[in-house]
């Protein structure tokens, strides 16, 4: 029975929706304080270890101009290697969560990640043409990102094609495209030239972040940042595009816009960090997951939380992948290791609750 | 001048011929309370989906305040018309309220994310429709019932001109279906024009309102649903005997059936 809501409306409710802001403020900060403290670890940390004060100082030096009281090893052992490292990690550990979770919410289907439209496999391709070609380091670069976007080019049209609009048919339509990719690049290894070339595709296949440096991040920074901000401004959409096409669009979504949109930036995302680390599985999967028990699944507060939660996740998984042993271990072996008990766990707990 | 919605020679097949109903005319005023009548197969859902804008008809046409559906964009047609359906199927666990604040979607831009007065507006709603309990619930652990309440409120924060309803109470018990039909005339005496389908006569009878008749082959009868709600329309709707028999314990007619 419908009552005079207005009347009863009281000051008391007004705070709900206050109280919750409140609340991700406190895990924002939360969150920003432990990648803080991550990454200034991940720089003083490793088989050449800097103290945290000489660290602070070389950071703050370009602003600072202080007499240097560090070895010139310290300052580029902090600044040429690791902190473009650690910039990386933060980068690519966002995009690829950031991306996951968008497409999670535009496919409605948890079960969702980046590689789902191939764009991984599309930029390993494309990589690892540009090896068998001797390209330079930001040719590969640019050929990882160029065969990124053919793919997912590729896996939006196949239901087109098709004419059959589905989520559905978008997730076969991915499958088919990336196992496809998959193949060639199988193909690309098997010609490669085994003393050479074909170590440097497995190294790129397996994701790492430690051949990165100021160039790379030069080239793929800003794409990621107006990538991620567009995504950012777009996050309650994602809540109303999740509802499935009828919903959405008696809500007044333009979906057909909207939703290309997101995928367009959610791919960029993708791209770009396969571009910069290879590919690194699970990481796009299982943080929004993880992020989902922290804030709920509102986007609104979903999305800016996995930024956060990922480039934190990253950072300490490229901090074991560096010190746990005497050789440096590939990211996406980490990231499988770990990632894929945490997606089972949450499987099954899933499963207890409905 | 022209009514709220207008449907005139309305018509819908696939693409390989197959019709799910046509010659479908009927006008809806403001403030009305209209049922859509008609049997299973009658393409009752085809056709809201039609006045949804979410469907194009193959012939005819739906016009709201005098234009066609088809011109107005999603988000002005969402200002305008809501829909209530069947099932709510929620695949993310949003809570009653994040859910409720959707319904502001129509207000709110592409890259914004809803304000504190849409946020009040869902206070309201929740408030109408007694949710207090289940505000911080998520939808999807809701029953039936709830959910149907929720997605009415959301509705209501939609606050669109018409609200539509598929089928509102074939899912639920009948305590539920009445609690439904309630709350559905409460909203016309608020102001909002309610369109609903249904396969049961005495949903129009209990009502009120107008109703229209609808068969596979066209509209059998519209009207007031006291005067065009007839035993013989009844039956030749539904190919069975139905008998319209006047109760004097609810002072009302009722939809009865011959024996088996």
């Amino acid at each position: 029975m419908i009552k005079d809501g207005k009347k009863r409306f009281s000051a008391e409710d007004e705070t709900v929706e206050g109280k919750k802001q409140v609340l991700l403020s406190v895990i924002l900060i939360g969150c920003a304080i432990v990648v803080v403290v991550l990454a200034v670890a991940s720089l003083c940390i490793g088989r050449y270890s800097v103290d945290v004060q000489t660290t602070l100082a070389i950071l703050a030096s370009p602003l600072t101009h202080a007499d240097a009281s560090w070895t010139v090893n310290d300052y580029n052992v902090i600044m040429n290697i690791r902190l473009p490292r650690v910039l990386a990690a933060f980068l690519v550990g966002a995009a690829l969560a950031l991306s996951g979770a968008s497409y999670q919410g535009v496919f409605q289907n948890p079960l969702v990640s980046p590689d789902i439209l191939g764009v991984s496999y599309g930029a390993c391709v494309g990589a690892a043409l540009s090896i068998l070609l001797y390209m330079n380091t930001w040719q590969t670069q640019i050929f990882a990102f160029i065969g990124g976007l053919i793919t997912v080019f590729v896996t939006v049209s196949i239901p087109k094609l098709m004419h059959r609009h589905t989520n559905v048919m978008m997730v076969l339509s991915g499958i088919i495209v990336g196992g496809f990719m998959s193949s060639i690049l199988g193909l690309m290894k098997y010609v490669a030239d085994p003393d050479t070339q074909l170590a440097e595709i497995t190294y790129w296949q397996l994701g790492s972040i430690a051949k990165v440096n100021f160039d790379t991040l030069l080239y793929t920074a800003p794409v990621m940042i107006v990538a991620a901000i567009v995504l950012v401004a777009m996050r309650w959409r994602l809540n109303l595009i999740s509802l499935g096409e009828e919903e959405a669009r008696s809500l007044g979504v333009d979906l057909k816009r909207e939703r290309g949109v997101i995928i367009v930036a959610a791919t960029v995302l993708t791209a770009s960090a396969v571009s910069v680390a290879g590919t690194i599985g699970w990481v796009g999967l299982i943080i929004p997951h993880v992020t989902r028990r922290i804030v709920g699944s509102d986007n609104k507060r979903l999305i800016p939380t996995v930024i956060l939660v990922a480039a934190a996740f990253m950072l300490l998984v490229d901090l074991f992948a560096r010190n746990i042993s005497g050789y440096e271990i590939p990211l996406g072996i980490l990231t499988g290791l770990v990632g894929a008990p945490i997606f089972g766990y949450i499987l099954v707990k899933q499963r207890d609750v409905d | 001048m022209a009514s709220l919605l207008e449907v005139k020679d309305l018509a819908f097949h696939y693409m390989h011929g197959v019709d799910v109903f046509r010659g479908v005319s009927f006008a809806v005023e403001k403030g009305q309370m209209f049922t859509l009548l008609g049997p299973n197969g009658a393409g009752k859902s085809t056709l809201l989906n039609c006045l949804a804008g979410l469907a194009a008809p193959s012939e005819g046409y739906v016009k709201l305040n005098g234009e066609d559906v088809g011109r107005f964009s999603a988000r002005a047609l969402a200002k305008h018309i809501g829909y209530v359906r069947q099932h709510i199927s929620v695949t993310y666990g949003y809570t009653v309220r994040e859910y409720l604040v959707m319904g502001a979607a129509p207000r709110i831009g592409m890259f914004s994310t809803p304000k504190q007065e849409d946020y009040e507006r869902v206070e309201e709603a929740i408030a109408d429709l007694s949710l207090q309990k289940l505000a911080d619930r998520a939808v999807s652990n809701l029953s039936g019932g709830e959910r149907q309440r929720v997605a009415i409120a959301r509705a209501i924060v939609q606050n669109p001109e018409i609200i539509l309803f598929d089928e509102p109470t074939s899912a639920l018990d009948y305590g539920n279906q009445i609690r439904v039909m309630r709350t559905m005339k409460e909203l016309t005496e608020r102001g909002y024009t309610v369109i609903m389908t249904t396969h049961n006569p005495d949903q129009p009878i209990l009502l009120g309102g107008q109703v229209a008749m609808l068969k596979a082959d066209g509209t059998l009868a519209v009207g007031d649903a006291d005067s065009t709600l007839t035993s013989e329309r009844l039956s030749e709707l539904y190919g069975t005997e139905l008998h319209l028999v006047f109760v004097d314990e609810v002072d009302r007619v009722a939809c009865v059936s011959s024996k088996l």
